[in-house]
């Protein structure tokens, strides 16, 4: 297939996932009415959908906001899985890696488990928590795996782990010491969109905006870096560079997926890869179908899980890991085949 | 045609001196052979030539010291062919030597169709046209040469570093990827620097020879002056017989002495 032709099949997946997202749920809604409601509200369009209010309120306050919360979230978290594996060069290198996760789990533990009770701001602390944590930990992993002297990027991984070790040791600790909050722990450490709303994808645009702009710029040099970095430099590439920025965006984008949903796992890892099947290594091309392919991807995960026990939902982690750890085991299988 | 000067440079690779106060001129569009025994600082002789390790002294690339130009303008002067190069998985020819083309496409630009046209001539020089759509990782080690040949060639710098570049092939892909090398250096006059294992080759191969041992030039001259049984014994501590090729130019034999052999 060609670039138009992947990048084509892939927008028509995800409005066919978001589609299906706003119809589905207890009150089901009609999708010739739905589409008629949202080209309403293009400028200069004038329809009548046929909707009632409360069909309306729905559509607009409770199921367009999750799918639009869904699709960034999906979208930044296999941006930032595409990113980190171009970068490090390692096919197993996901947005979690470098201790934003354990950064972020730690940051949101302290806001449920010693924050103010913030019902009346206009901003919630958990997502902020979350964020400053997950930036805290990369700071730390990149600080660290650059003191050494050595920088190759195994250095950087290392770095990484042993920072998430320690941050997981603390946030462990103070879960374990606030018992009564490990319920609320537990469920966001699992990953949520159940409280989105339009505030939360306020919150994730901006830095969702940075974060594609930067890397879709640098997804050429990404490309070059498959070559390492010697021979980066050889041609003319500052490598250290283009990592730094690369990376610096990427955690921006986990943080920010983080911040809204908590930890959902594994889409960082299975779109780019699914992709790279598909559409060959270069990152021209990864980038930006990561984008597309972890938004649908992840709008469908939402809907199987706020489906398939409804009216109970499941946390959605769950159905990315449930998909996503047998598909893990493949690509391992794969990635050793090809080695 | 771009010459490259190296007045009193050193490197030291964690504390320890690589390359000790080397003084070497490299006239634009000659052929110098690197030789030495393992561990001598060819590579790392190289590496300095192209900006890719610190060092101290000065090295002159054309009219301008190496340390007053830009990553990318040292990238559109000198390309380098390194020993072991990396190959990204999945990556065909095609996009391979585009790579090439990196010094001269904006940071965060693209190709432009000038550099698609010089990456398809180089192709079609190197005889690759054929497979270009070809997957890089499943290419013969004799293509796969050529290939990042092509890449190195593709920047259209004057000087071209050569590390080893027959390592892992057979003797006719040796010769092949040398007599290319060679047509090359005319065609596009170019000034070729390469690290050679082989000795005969290195003789055939080049115009002058420069023998580093411990990071120093040991012998510097025309292949005859350089490849004598007594320097290379000297600096290789190896046995060889250095014959006349009847054909012209030097055959060197590595000989067996029973007598130097150590009883077990």
């Amino acid at each position: 297939m060609t670039r138009g032709g992947l990048l084509g099949a892939g927008c028509a997946a995800l409005a066919g996932a978001a589609l299906a997202a706003v119809l589905a749920g207890p009150v089901r809604l009609a999708p010739g009415a739905v589409l008629l409601e949202l080209a309403g509200r293009l400028p200069f369009v004038d329809t009548h959908s046929g909707l009632t209010s409360q069909e309306v309120a729905i559509l607009w306050q409770l199921r367009l906001p999750r799918v639009v919360l869904g699709g960034l979230v999906g979208a930044m978290l296999a941006l930032a899985g595409a990113a980190y594996q171009g970068v490090f060069r390692n096919p197993l290198a996901d947005p979690y890696l470098l201790g934003a996760a354990a950064g972020a789990g730690l940051g949101a533990t302290l806001a449920i488990a010693y924050g103010p009770d913030t019902s009346g701001w206009p901003v919630d602390l958990l997502p902020l928590a979350a964020f400053a944590g997950a930036i805290t930990g990369v700071v730390a992993a990149y600080a660290l795996g650059r003191s050494g002297g050595a920088r190759t990027t195994t250095t950087l991984i290392l770095a990484g782990v042993a920072v998430a070790a320690f941050l997981t040791a603390v946030q462990t600790y103070v879960q374990q010491q606030r018992a009564e909050t490990l319920r609320e722990v537990y469920g966001w450490i699992l990953g949520r969109l159940t409280t989105a709303g339009w505030r939360e994808v306020v919150l994730m645009v901006p830095y969702a905006l940075v974060s594609t702009v930067a890397i879709l710029l640098h997804r050429r040099l990404i490309d070059v870096l498959a070559v390492g970095d010697d021979e980066a430099a050889s041609l003319g590439v500052r490598a250290t560079r283009v990592r730094l920025v690369v990376v610096a965006a990427a955690t921006l984008a986990t943080a920010a997926a983080v911040a809204v949903s908590g930890l959902i796992g594994f889409v960082g890892i299975i779109v780019p890869h699914t992709i790279r099947l598909v559409a060959g290594p270069s990152h021209r091309l990864l980038v930006p179908l990561s984008l597309v392919g972890g938004a649908a991807f992840l709008i469908l995960a939402d809907l199987v899980a706020r489906t398939v026990m409804a009216p109970a939902e499941l946390p959605i982690g769950v159905i990315t890991a449930f998909f996503g750890a047998p598909f893990f085991a493949l690509v391992l299988r794969t990635a050793r085949q090809v080695a | 045609m771009t010459g490259v000067e190296l007045r009193g440079v050193s490197v030291a690779l964690d504390g320890r001196p690589v390359l000790t106060g080397l003084r070497l001129a490299i006239a634009g569009g000659s052929r110098l052979g690197l030789i030495g025994p393992n561990g001598s600082g060819k590579t790392t002789l190289l590496r300095a030539i192209a900006g890719l390790v610190p060092y101290q002294g000065e090295i002159r690339i054309g009219d301008d010291p190496g340390g007053s130009l830009s990553r990318r303008e040292l990238a559109r002067r000198i390309a380098m062919v390194p020993q072991n190069p990396v190959i990204p998985a999945g990556i065909t020819v095609s996009e391979y030597v585009l790579m090439g083309r990196t010094p001269y496409i904006p940071t965060f630009g693209t190709e432009s169709r000038r550099d698609h046209e010089i990456a398809t001539s180089v192709l079609e020089h190197l005889d690759l046209a054929a497979l270009t759509a070809r997957r890089l990782d499943a290419l013969s080690g004799g293509e796969r040469q050529r290939a990042v040949l092509a890449r190195a060639l593709a920047q259209q710098a004057p000087v071209l570093l050569l590390d080893e570049p027959t390592t892992g092939l057979d003797v006719g892909h040796q010769q092949q990827v040398l007599e290319l090398v060679d047509t090359l250096r005319d065609d596009l006059d170019l000034t070729v620097v390469s690290a050679l294992h082989d000795l005969t080759l290195a003789g055939q191969f080049a115009d002058q020879l420069v023998l580093l041992d411990a990071g120093r030039v040991a012998a510097a001259g025309p292949p005859a002056a350089v490849l004598t049984e007594q320097v290379i014994s000297r600096h290789y501590h190896a046995s060889v017989r250095v014959l006349e090729d009847p054909g012209g130019g030097i055959v060197v034999v590595p000989v067996r002495h029973v007598e130097r052999q150590v009883t077990l």
